[in-house]
């Protein structure tokens, strides 16, 4: 299983983590910030559980590609 | 001689008190992630209102940078920031996005354009005038078009959006892009780090290797970092620069410390008051130069306004300064009848004679030499080390957790 780990208050808003994973992320029309989607608010961190693993090469894409590097993922 | 108006960055309130205490006339600031500096920006929307409420009554203009590439997806957060500013009086938006103009022009907010625009010729300018009423003229014009475009503007009496005479913004001290400023995609290509969405990787900070294909030999290119700019200082030609008739000069430096801004707001007022009230001399320009030297740097050089042909670069990674600053402790309690703070020593040491910096919310960035140091049990020390308490009497007023650093030889 898979958790992702999105530290939100330090996007840009560049839009990149959404192009390569549509699934997981969405642009916020109201702060223009990249959304997680479904996830739950935890100390600062945005956090999403018990994602099945055949999503770790496509959810590496967009932890490659933030430029600030706020997106993590965690293979259980 | 017309009044010139020295514009300082900030990025938080400590640059910020630092700014109004050594002069600037206005200052400049970006929120949230949308302006040139969104890595490391510290303001948020809330703080625009604090932000112009400071500079009123300090009387200082105060303007906004909302200045990179804007997607649709940022659209509402641009008005909420516009019409915040609006709301709390800031006095113009430094602009590149024709969104961000026309918004701003909706909401009678006057608009500088940005040096992103790289503004270089009366024509365009004459095409943005119709929104705009400050211009930021592009970095890499040299003195002579700066002069000609500041003479078509009073010849032709061009108007800015305002109905006032359009005015002329142009660096005076700072970083330089290698790039023509806004034009740099090294960062975007390699890391995916858009410098004009304020993500910036400074790859042309660095060092690098030239391979030989064949033989794989690598090469250090000579003891240069090839791409790396020196910083602008004009200082030394400020008298030419203000001859130009430009009406604002801009510090560069939103990403810099606060006793970084402090210097160079100081240094360049003076030099400012200095050259209107003919005192401008090579002896007071050597010892601005010092100073400016003392702070963040990598070597200086006149920037593209005196026509030099290429670039000049840096042979260092980091800052030439020379002086660095290390934390030392804070201050706990501070008795302003008899001026004398009691700090606590966090890390290294206090000793007797030594230069600090004591930096913080309202009072900015101050400089000060300790002359007497009293311990906890009231004796005259020379030295006190970590985890000690001591009592020294300053000149200015100081608040409870303001910073203290040490000053020292880098
Ligand atoms: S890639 Fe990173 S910075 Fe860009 S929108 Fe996504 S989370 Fe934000």
């Amino acid at each position: 299983m898979i958790t992702i780990i999105y530290k939100r208050d330090k996007c840009i808003g560049c839009n990149s983590c959404v192009l390569v994973c549509p699934l997981f992320f969405s642009m916020s029309k109201i702060d223009g910030k990249s959304v997680l989607l479904k996830s739950k608010l935890k100390k600062n961190n945005y956090i999403l559980k018990n994602i099945d693993n055949v999503f770790t090469r496509y959810l590496s894409k967009a932890t490659k590609i933030c430029p600030v590097k706020i997106i993590k993922i965690i293979i259980h | 001689m017309k009044k010139i108006e020295l514009l300082s960055p900030i990025n938080n309130y400590e640059s910020l008190y630092a700014a109004i205490e050594s002069g600037a006339n206005s200052i400049y600031f970006g929120v949230e992630q949308l302006n040139m500096r969104a890595v490391n920006s510290n303001l948020k929307i809330k703080d625009i209102r604090k932000i112009s409420n400071i500079c009123k009554k300090k009387k200082i203009k105060k303007y906004l940078t909302l200045n990179t590439i804007i997607y649709d997806h940022d659209i509402l957060l641009v008005k909420r920031i516009l019409k915040t500013c609006k709301k709390y009086d800031i006095d113009g938006i430094i602009a590149m996005d024709n969104f961000v103009i026309n918004y701003s022009n909706k909401l009678n907010l006057p608009i500088h354009i940005s040096t992103q625009l790289n503004i270089t010729n009366i024509e365009s300018l004459k095409f943005y005038s119709k929104y705009s009423d400050v211009i930021v003229l592009s970095r890499e014009l040299n003195l002579n078009q700066i002069k000609n475009i500041c003479s078509l503007i009073k010849k032709n009496n061009i108007k800015g959006f305002s109905k006032k005479k359009i005015k002329i913004e142009i660096f005076c001290h700072g970083s330089l892009c290698m790039a023509v400023s806004g034009k740099c995609y090294l960062s975007l290509h390699t890391y995916n780090s858009s410098a004009n969405r304020g993500a910036c990787k400074q790859n042309c900070r660095r060092e690098y290797l030239v391979k030989d294909y064949k033989s794989n030999l690598s090469y250090k290119i000579s003891n240069e970092y090839i791409m790396s700019s020196k910083d602008l200082c004009t200082i030394n030609f400020l008298d030419k620069i203000i001859d130009t008739g430009i009406n604002i000069l801009k510090i560069e430096g939103r990403g810099k410390s606060p006793e970084y801004v402090s210097v160079i707001t100081k240094c360049y007022k003076e030099a400012i008051e200095s050259i209107v009230n003919k005192s401008y001399t090579q002896e007071k320009i050597n010892d601005w130069i010092y100073k400016l030297s003392c702070v963040y740097n990598r070597g200086f050089w006149s920037g593209y306004y005196l026509g030099q042909r290429i670039g000049e670069w840096t042979q260092n990674s980091g800052s030439l300064s020379l002086k660095k600053k290390i934390y030392i402790g804070k201050v706990i309690k501070f008795y302003n009848k008899i001026k004398v703070m009691i700090m606590l020593i966090q890390s290294y040491n206090l000793e007797i004679f030594d230069n600090i910096y004591i930096i913080g919310n309202k009072i900015g960035v101050k400089e000060t030499k300790v002359k007497k140091i009293i311990n906890k049990k009231k004796k005259e020390v020379s030295e006190v080390k970590k985890g000690e308490i001591c009592s020294i009497k300053v000149e200015f007023k100081v608040y409870t957790n303001n910073k203290i650093y040490k000053i020292i030889n880098n």
